[in-house]
Parts: C-alpha cells; structure tokens; sequence
C-alpha cells in the first residue's frame, strides 16, 4: 500500500492577505520567543490554498502534563467556532516564527512529520520577524522530502542507515514558492488607505549599517557549529571504537583458524574461550545522527542568509561609493 | 479628558416608545460613563478580517457583526484584532436581533488563551448606516464590557461594502453617550451614535506588508503574485529613491530658471536636508568604505567555506570504509 505521502504533490501555496498580516502581528507581539499557530484553507489540485490561520496559545511550563491534551483541545473548539462563520476548516499546516531562520530542531520536524503523516499536503510556513529590517517579507512555505519522510519512519537514526537511504542534510525540506491573493472587496480597500497618505516608507533598506546583523547572525552561526563539532566529536569515539573493535575481531578469528589448524594437525592447542564474551564481540551502539543532520542543515540556513545579506550590502556599499566619486576598484 | 462637543447634524436614533419619558420637554446629552475614549487606532488588519467574514456570510444575511479586541490606553483605543459572531435578524424592523452569547464567550476565552493582553473594546458591523438593531447590539456589548470592569464604553466601527454610488470606502467609528429628555428621568430617550476619530497604524513589519499588497492590488487575472526578492526590493528602493531626487533636482531647476515661484518654506526644508549629509573628508571615507568591505567579504568567504566543509563532511562520512564494511558486515556474531 503506497503511503499517503505519495499522492499529488502542492506545487504553490496561496495566502490570502489577512493570513501575512495575522503571521506577522503574532509574531511581533512575541517576537522573543518562537510561537506557533494553525493555517487554514483548501487544497485545490496542485493550489494550497491558505485563507485563514489562528495563533495556538504558548505552552507554559508548568501545564506539561495536560499540555498535548489542552492544544488540541483549543484547536479543536477554534476550529469548531470558525466553522460557524463559515471559515474554511481544513487544517493545512502550521506556521512558526523564527528570528534570523532558527526553526530547525527535532520538535518542529517531528511535528511536522505527524502533519504530513496525516494530511498529505501539509505546509509549514516559516516566517522571520528580524528580516523585515533589511525590507523583505521573509515569509517561506516548507515540506518534508518524500525521501526524508520515508527514512523517518523507519525507526532508526544511524549514519549507517542514512547512508542507505542516500540522505543528505540538504534533503530534509524542500521550499515551495509562495504567491499571495486578495479577494476584490479586499482591493476596493487596499485603494482606500493608499490615498489616507500613509507613505510607503521602504527606504530603511537602504541603511548602510551592517554591523548588528552580522553580528548576530555570526553568533548564532557560532553556537550551532560548536554544537555541530561538539556531536562529531562523539560520532568519532563511535567510530574508533568500531575500528578498533573490527580489527580485533579479525585477529582473534585468525587465531581461532590457525588453532583449528593447528588442532588438525594434532597438536596442543589452550582452551578454545568463549569468544562471545570478549568485549571486541560487543556490539557497539551507532549514534544517533539525527540532531547532527539538523543541524548541519541549520549552519548551512546561516551561511545562506550570510551571504544574501552580504551582496546585498555590497549593492549599497559600491552605490555609495560611486555616488561620492570615489573609485574604489 | 476631553470629551467631544455635541454637534447638532450627527444622527439620532430614537428606538420603541418604552424609553419616552412623559413630562419634560428639555433634552440633554447625558454622557453616561466615568470616561469616554478620545480617538481610535485601527490596524489594517481587523478591516481585512471584517471584510473576509462579510465575504464568507451566509446567502441571506445583508449584514454581519463580530468583536472588537484591543488594547486602551487611557482614551485612545488601538483596535489589533477581530473575531466573528454569527447573528439574526429575527425582526424584519430590525428591533429584534439575535447574537449567540455563548459562541461569544467561548471565542473570547479562546483569544484570550493566545493573547492574553487584548481585551473587549467593541464591535462592528458591516453595511452603511447605524439603525436600531445595532443600539441593541451595541448595549451587548456594552454590559459584556462592564463584566469585564471596564469604564469605557465599547467602540462600533462601522465598514461599508455596499460601495454602489460612493466614491469612497469611508470606515467610521461611532462611541454611543445615551439621550435623556430630562436629569431625572431614569431611562433614556434614545442613543446617540457620536462619531469618534480614527486613523490606521501599523508597526513596522505590517506596514511593510500592507505596502506590498498594495503595490499589486491592480493585479488583473488572477490577483496572485509572488512575493518579491531581497534584489527586486532593493532595486525599487533604489528607483524610488531616484525617482525622488530627480523631481526635486527638476523643482530647483525651474525655480532658479523663474518657472516656477519658489517657495521658501521647501527651500529652507531642502537646505536642512541638504545639511544632512555628512561632509567626510576622502581619506576617513576611504578607511570606513575598505574596512566595511573587508568586513563583508571576511563574512562571505568565512561563509562558503563552512559549507564546503558540510558538505564534504557529508560526503567523507558516508563513504567512510569502516561504515561501510559494518552495513554490510552486520551478523558478526554468526562468525564465531
């Protein structure tokens, strides 16, 4: 039986205007923190289409108990409610806020996962409330591999069996383009503010400090790599071990066979002992390899962002430096 | 705390006779509460939410209501956010209207679970014009208000969509003061919907987005469009930003050419700006440009390096001998 995750793949997402401008005002309002919420709408043929979204109340620490029970009990009464005002009740995905692109950890895979496990076109929409400083809306639409979601499934987390399924960290999630719509009543207004003399003001983008985002962008880059390092570390150990285990394993049979030989040939051999027991016989427990492939995939978000950041102030720096008159080539 | 002046030309609303009083002909404005809010701040936002509702209404239903949540801050009201409430007409005279209370409560305990902050400040309606159903709605609202400790009276914002002959979409904001015909009379004459001033704010990131969707509002076919990338932003800025400078190059062209009168108001304003500009002698400039630059490419190069270094770790591991071997090695025990 094919899994459910075969079926017809989403080849765009659709936002309605009044999702962003919720996303966005969730996000700010609590922009310390990574918050959560529910996306709402229809899938139609190769079209999600996402027209309505709720945010999902912060789970505080102290309700770790009821905590699974009281979400779904919220998404449940919410999504009831909305349907009696003929809201679009289909749940499509989720959405997440993650300042400068940190959103990659287990928790948010894994429940991802279980989305996609039970709806097969479910999105998860990240969206960056730090990056609206530089003038982009970075709001983007993920899914999990076909690839990655079978590997998953099966319950193991070793290198080894990542190299069976030829996984890369580049796997994980694919992107899928994002287009926004408004209904026309929704037109006939956004013509009506335009006039109440609310200037686009877009110039902040053209500011020439670089110094703060670099900064933390840097820093965070810092931290996961120590992670990083921190778990290749221990996925070294392992495979010393292993090596080391093998090659005692091969001298051992060897002895074994020339005192089988030796044996046949008639003469005294030591006891045989229970080679079962010897510790070069231990199985040696592969790690687990899943965080490091996360974060792998996370170092690899910074340097990305790292460096759209950067041509971009190039663009302003050379700008500016033409507009003086220097020359600076 | 300044309250509005009464103005003779706003609409009073006079419902059933059970609120007329018999003797007194003299007519008061009773400003019935202990404070009355000033102004209204409205995010694009809630219009957005009101309109997608009134868009998803039932078939029969020429209108439709919901709250307000927000946040008041001493008179000034800052609307942030929306939920609808399915409502009847019971009445064709409108003097009846039906609201499911509980549906009420249970979406206001919901957002308050997400929101903790926001709180009832009233309510709206869509259609054109406040008649007898929304006094009623609006005394709702009103005493749920109340439950709530609150002495501000609730906010009715009003969002027409007939849009037939009017030139414009105005959305408006009424705050309700009852009437009485005399002090001493208990129940008032009727109530009287004062319009209240608002205007729309957004934070920064709202703004931002509610620019773009207005850039591409013309859209014909199919009113989708992408979102734009870090460069296609960056270009328009940039345009923009050209766009500007060369009409005012073009102004003070004409002016010193006599063309046009100058006008020493924006000559004085455009010395300021002018004034603006840092004056950095070549060499400081020099230093900051090449130190800035260097901090770019340092950044870049340490960048592509950290990921050709993932991706070759990627690739060493999992063409590692020892892996390799005990994949296909696994049953070693067998061998004993």
């Amino acid at each position: 039986m094919a899994d459910a995750w075969d079926a017809e793949q989403i080849e765009v997402v659709q936002i309605d205007g009044l999702v962003v401008l919720k996303i966005i005002k969730h996000c700010k309002e609590n922009s310390h923190e990574s918050v959560t919420g529910q996306l709402l709408g229809l899938d139609i043929g190769s079209t999600l289409e996402v027209t309505n979204c709720f945010p999902l109340p912060r789970r505080s620490d102290d309700e770790e108990e009821d905590d699974g029970d009281s979400a779904a009990e919220y998404q449940t009464n919410m999504m009831r409610h909305l349907r009696t005002v003929n809201v679009d009740s289909n749940d499509v995905g989720w959405y997440i806020s993650a300042n400068l692109g940190t959103f990659l950890n287990s928790n948010t895979v894994i429940e991802q996962y279980n989305h996609q496990v039970a709806i097969s076109t479910s999105v998860l929409v990240v969206y960056d409330p730090l990056k609206v400083k530089q003038g982009t809306l970075a709001l983007k639409a993920y899914r999990l591999t076909t690839n990655f979601m079978k590997w998953f499934k099966g319950t193991s987390r070793t290198q080894e069996s990542i190299t069976k399924a030829a996984l890369s960290f580049t796997d994980i999630f694919e992107e899928i383009p994002i287009k926004i719509h408004n209904s026309s009543i929704v037109n006939a207004f956004l013509f009506e503010i335009e006039d109440s003399g609310r200037i686009a003001l877009d110039y902040e983008r053209l500011d020439l400090s670089i110094g703060p985002y670099l900064e933390k962008n840097m820093e965070l880059l810092i931290e996961y790599l120590d992670d990083l390092s921190g778990d290749q570390h221990k996925f070294f150990a392992y495979l010393r071990n292993l090596r080391w285990q093998q090659s005692q394993q091969a001298t051992l049979l060897e002895k074994r066979s020339a005192d089988q030989a030796r044996k046949l040939a008639g003469e005294e051999v030591p006891e045989e002992e229970d080679l079962s027991q010897n510790p070069a016989f231990k199985t040696v427990t592969s790690p687990s390899r899943f965080e490091s492939l996360l974060m792998t995939k996370q170092v690899n978000n910074y340097c990305e962002q790292l460096n759209q950041f950067v041509g971009q102030s190039f663009t302003k720096l050379f700008l500016l430096g033409e507009l003086s008159g220097k020359r600076t080539v | 705390m300044s309250h509005k002046p009464f103005t003779p030309t706003t609409t009073l609303l006079n419902t059933a006779s059970p609120y007329a009083s018999t003797n007194d002909t003299s007519l008061f404005l009773n400003i019935g509460y202990s404070a009355s809010p000033v102004s209204c701040k409205v995010h694009p936002m809630v219009v957005f939410s009101v309109l997608d509702h009134y868009v998803r209404r039932e078939e029969n239903q020429p209108r439709v209501i919901g709250a307000l949540l927000g946040l008041n801050y001493d008179g000034v009201i800052e609307i942030k956010n929306s939920f609808p409430i399915p409502h009847h007409d019971i009445d064709e005279n409108h003097e009846v209207v039906a609201i499911d209370k509980d549906f009420h409560k249970n979406m206001l305990e919901l957002h308050q679970r997400a929101n903790p902050s926001e709180i009832i400040v009233g309510w709206y309606a869509t259609g054109s014009d406040v008649n007898e159903s929304s006094v009623l709605i609006h005394d709702f609202f009103w005493r749920e208000m109340q439950l709530t400790n609150q002495h501000y009276p609730p906010v009715h914002l009003l969002v027409p969509t007939e849009l037939k002959d009017q030139e414009e979409m105005t959305i408006r904001a009424y705050v309700s003061s009852p009437l009485n015909l005399s002090q001493a009379s208990e129940k008032p004459l009727g109530v009287y919907f004062q319009p209240l001033q608002f205007e729309f704010v957004t934070f920064e990131a709202e703004r931002f987005a509610v620019d773009q969707l207005i850039k591409h509002k013309s859209e014909e076919e199919s009113q989708t469009w992408e979102l734009p990338s870090d460069l296609a932003t960056l270009e328009s800025s940039i345009r923009r930003l050209l766009k500007l400078i060369t009409d005012v190059s073009n102004y003070v062209d004409n002016v010193v050419a006599g063309t046009t009168p100058g006008d020493t108001q924006i000559g004085r304003h455009l010395m300021e700006t002018l004034a603006l500009i840092l004056k950095v002698d070549s060499n400081t400039f020099e230093k900051l440009f090449n130190s800035n630059l260097q901090d770019l490419l340092m950044t870049s190069y340490l960048s592509n390096i950290t990921r050709t270094q993932l991706i070759l770790s990627e690739r060493l591991l999992s063409s590692n001998p020892i892996l390799l071997s005990s994949i296909n090695n696994q049953p070693t025990k067998e061998n004993i």
